[in-house]
């Protein structure tokens, strides 16, 4: 893996609080071709965010206990970070599209590793 | 008047008359039954209520819970070298997530063919070229769950061999009521059309699961029909209706 690689490949944060899950939606993501960083949740999430200006895609679950809101946190990066896109997973029922960040791409979960990995390359390839 | 759940005060019925006016017995009786019944109607709509965010929640859990199954089993699976197995265990896992959904629409009573059959093959990538066809039937949790991992396999197949390798094939599946009262069966059909003539599988050595899955058939019992014709393969299942809905 790297060989090749254009010098700045994208940067993929995936915010996730099942450590599990998070192991597998950062091998997807690293199996995409693109660099990733991972935290539990959304306030991590905000700090990694305001360090780190080459972060292209965030691909975070919603169903997260404590501090912020998954929707919230979405509409918060909508709203601080305009050029970042969002990949937005859920257990839950799915949300109404207007409920859903401007170019927020949703999946249920138990999501599906193609459609996720087809999404991000359109999204940061 | 006081309205009690279980000795426990919920409410209280106020009666006002314009004028003067002594309560009768009847008039006591009127306003009880009046009350009764708004309470009841209140406790029901509460019920409902309280159901449905049960089923939210166990729903919630359930697709967590899937998501956990698929993410240790790719984290166990790394090294393994042949995806295909590996491909096809989380493709019906996806399967089962599927039927889980639409039962879920239906608080897990009883869930509709149609949309049954609409949601596995849409999650197999093919709804687009299945065309479904037969009267309104309603499935129970058992039967929606056998019917949908069947439904994957005949579609999974359909995609490595039959019409829906190439690019202008198609499957019909058609289902009709046969039979009547106690003996009435369900007779589900799958055709494919538009694809390479089928050959029939070697009878040789132990049957890989996915045909052992087919040949499981509506209701885990058999009753499957396997054909080869040069226009496609067909398969016929037939199970009791009373099975169907019931299990």
């Amino acid at each position: 893996m790297g060989q090749g690689m254009p010098p700045a490949r994208s940067v993929v944060l995936v915010v996730e609080d099942e450590p599990l899950q998070r192991l597998m939606a950062v091998d997807l993501v690293e199996e995409a071709g693109f660099d990733v960083v991972d935290v539990a949740g959304a306030d991590e999430a905000v700090l990694v965010l305001e360090s780190r200006p080459d972060i292209r895609v965030v691909f975070t679950d919603i169903d997260m206990p404590g501090g912020l809101d998954g929707m919230r946190f979405a509409a918060t990066i909508r709203d601080r970070w305009p050029p970042i896109e969002l990949v937005i997973v859920s257990g839950r029922r799915r949300p109404r599209a207007d409920e859903l960040p401007a170019r927020g791409v949703f999946f249920s979960k138990p999501y599906k590793k193609e459609e996720i990995t087809a999404v991000i390359r359109r999204m940061a390839g | 008047m006081p309205i009690l759940e279980r000795g426990r005060l919920v409410g209280i019925a106020f009666v006002n008359w314009a004028d003067h006016h002594p309560f009768t017995e009847d008039d006591l009786a009127f306003v009880r039954t009046v009350a009764n019944r708004v309470q009841s109607a209140v406790a029901g709509l509460q019920a409902e209520a309280e159901q449905r965010v049960l089923n939210e929640e166990i729903s919630h859990r359930l697709k967590n819970t899937f998501a956990m199954v698929i993410s240790i089993a790719m984290q166990t699976l790394r090294s393994v070298s042949e995806r295909a197995p590996v491909d096809a265990f989380v493709r019906r896992i996806h399967a089962l997530s599927s039927a889980h959904d639409v039962l879920l629409r239906q608080s897990w009573t009883a869930a509709p063919a149609k949309e049954v059959m609409r949601a596995v093959l849409a999650n197999a990538g093919h709804d687009d070229r299945i065309d479904l066809a037969g009267p309104e039937l309603d499935l129970g949790p058992r039967a929606t769950l056998s019917l949908s991992l069947l439904l994957h396999e005949l579609a999974t197949n359909a995609a490595k061999y039959g019409a829906l390798s190439v690019p202008d094939g198609r499957v019909a599946v058609g289902w009709r009521f046969e039979g009547e009262d106690e003996g009435r069966e369900v007779s589900l059909d799958w055709t494919e059309r538009g694809g390479p003539p089928p050959t029939p599988p070697a009878n040789t050595g132990r049957k890989g699961f996915g045909s052992r899955l087919i040949n499981l058939g509506l209701v885990g019992t058999g009753g499957v029909d396997l054909r080869y014709p040069p226009s496609g393969f067909q398969a016929t299942m037939r199970a009791p209706l009373v099975q169907l809905q019931h299990s």
